[in-house]
């Protein structure tokens, strides 16, 4: 009955999807999240463990790789709108990574007094894959390959809040320009927010996705700077 | 409804479920397929290669990109593909956000060590930073928005 678990997570995805098209209520909540709540409840009932359900559906997230290498698609029809915009990339990108990862490291180091916890809470600022190897360089062996692990399931939590409020916020205050949008989404919430940004159309999509990318660059490029710096000052 | 069972808005989708059409469909599709895996292989080899932070898919989209601008691969090779799988995009990030319920021992663990007022600091430092982010970038960019909106009136 291996297929189950597999079935369950395409089910509770599609039906998400219904519901959130029927009830505007909903509309808030991403069908990820949804699905997501409605298989732990499936694992907690069976008393199923994560390694066994990962194992499941590995078909889903054997995909994700080629979806991200997909992504190109989108940056290379959009590249003349994305452009024009060079400089709202570059600013999005630097600035979240400096405004996160300084945060993350001076809470980790001068609040938790600890090292590991400064880079796991630096690193998830970026796309959880960058953020679980970057994590990992910068501890070294012993130890850095659970750290990564955690910054990468941290940075999935980062990512929740983008398609949640992101949508909103940046509607409220007037940010209409599809490209702009994208760009914030994808700097900020990584690969789940340039999926909810890519509900918005094509132009969203591929500003999100060139975001993403700058932000996992500029994370990897410019941590380990930042992480020795305050470092220093803790010691 | 029209003779071929379909009803009416549905009628210029009848032609591509012919025999002949699905077949060229599903092999244009799986030339994509094979196109996303050797650039997705690529990136992995890149990495492994030059010891690089970073994932091989997000390498492989690189890749990619510059191959379609210098020519050597066309968007319609991977466009049938690439539009199917970034459609369900969401639906592949479902068995990643399952982790955020049953959360590894590991990510508990390090959070428990810090007691009622760390975990407290480090969730709300966790959810308010992409929330401040959110926020400023929106307040900074309305703001020019409206200014320039503002200004032929």
């Amino acid at each position: 009955m291996s297929g189950v678990p597999l079935f369950v997570t395409l089910t509770a995805y599609a039906a998400a999807v219904g519901a959130s098209l029927r009830w505007r209520g909903l509309r808030y909540m991403p069908p990820v999240l949804i699905a997501a709540g409605a298989v732990a409840i499936y694992l907690y009932v069976l008393k199923m463990d994560m390694e066994t359900y990962r194992k499941a559906v590995e078909p889903l997230t054997f995909l994700l790789g080629p979806s991200v290498v997909a992504l190109a698609l989108p940056i290379y029809e959009q590249s003349a709108l994305l452009k024009r915009k060079v400089g709202l990339f570059a600013v999005t990108a630097m600035f979240t990574t400096l405004f996160g990862c300084l945060l993350g490291l001076i809470w980790g180091f001068f609040a938790l007094q600890d090292q590991t916890m400064a880079v796991v809470l630096s690193a998830r600022m970026s796309t959880s894959a960058v953020a679980a190897a970057t994590a990992h360089t910068l501890l070294g062996d012993p130890g850095g390959q659970e750290a990564g692990a955690v910054a990468g399931s941290l940075a999935i939590l980062t990512g929740i809040i983008g398609p949640i409020l992101g949508p909103t916020l940046l509607t409220r205050f007037g940010v209409r320009d599809p490209i702009e949008r994208g760009a914030i989404m994808g700097t900020v919430a990584g690969g789940l927010g340039t999926a909810k940004a890519l509900e918005e159309g094509p132009e969203a999509g591929a500003a999100s996705a060139v975001g993403m990318c700058l932000a996992a660059i500029a994370t990897a490029l410019l941590l380990p700077a930042l992480y020795f710096l305050v470092k220093s000052r803790w010691q | 409804m029209t003779e071929t069972g379909l009803r009416s808005g549905d009628t210029d989708y009848s032609p591509r479920f012919t025999a002949a059409t699905i077949s060229s469909r599903a092999t244009e599709g799986l030339r994509g397929l094979c196109i996303l895996f050797a650039f997705l292989l690529a990136g992995e080899g890149m990495i492994s290669l030059l010891h690089l932070p970073f994932p091989g898919s997000v390498i492989g989209m690189l890749l990619l990109t510059v191959a379609l601008r210098i020519g050597i691969v066309r968007p319609e090779w991977i466009r049938l593909t690439a539009r199917t799988l970034l459609f369900f995009l969401p639906l592949l990030f479902v068995p990643l956000c399952v982790i955020l319920f049953h959360p590894p021992v590991a990510t508990v663990s390090a959070l428990l060590r810090y007691g009622v007022l760390g975990l407290l600091g480090t969730l709300i430092l966790l959810l308010g930073t992409p929330l401040c982010l959110f926020l400023l970038f929106s307040f900074a960019l309305g703001r020019r928005e409206a200014r320039r909106s503002g200004k032929p009136e």
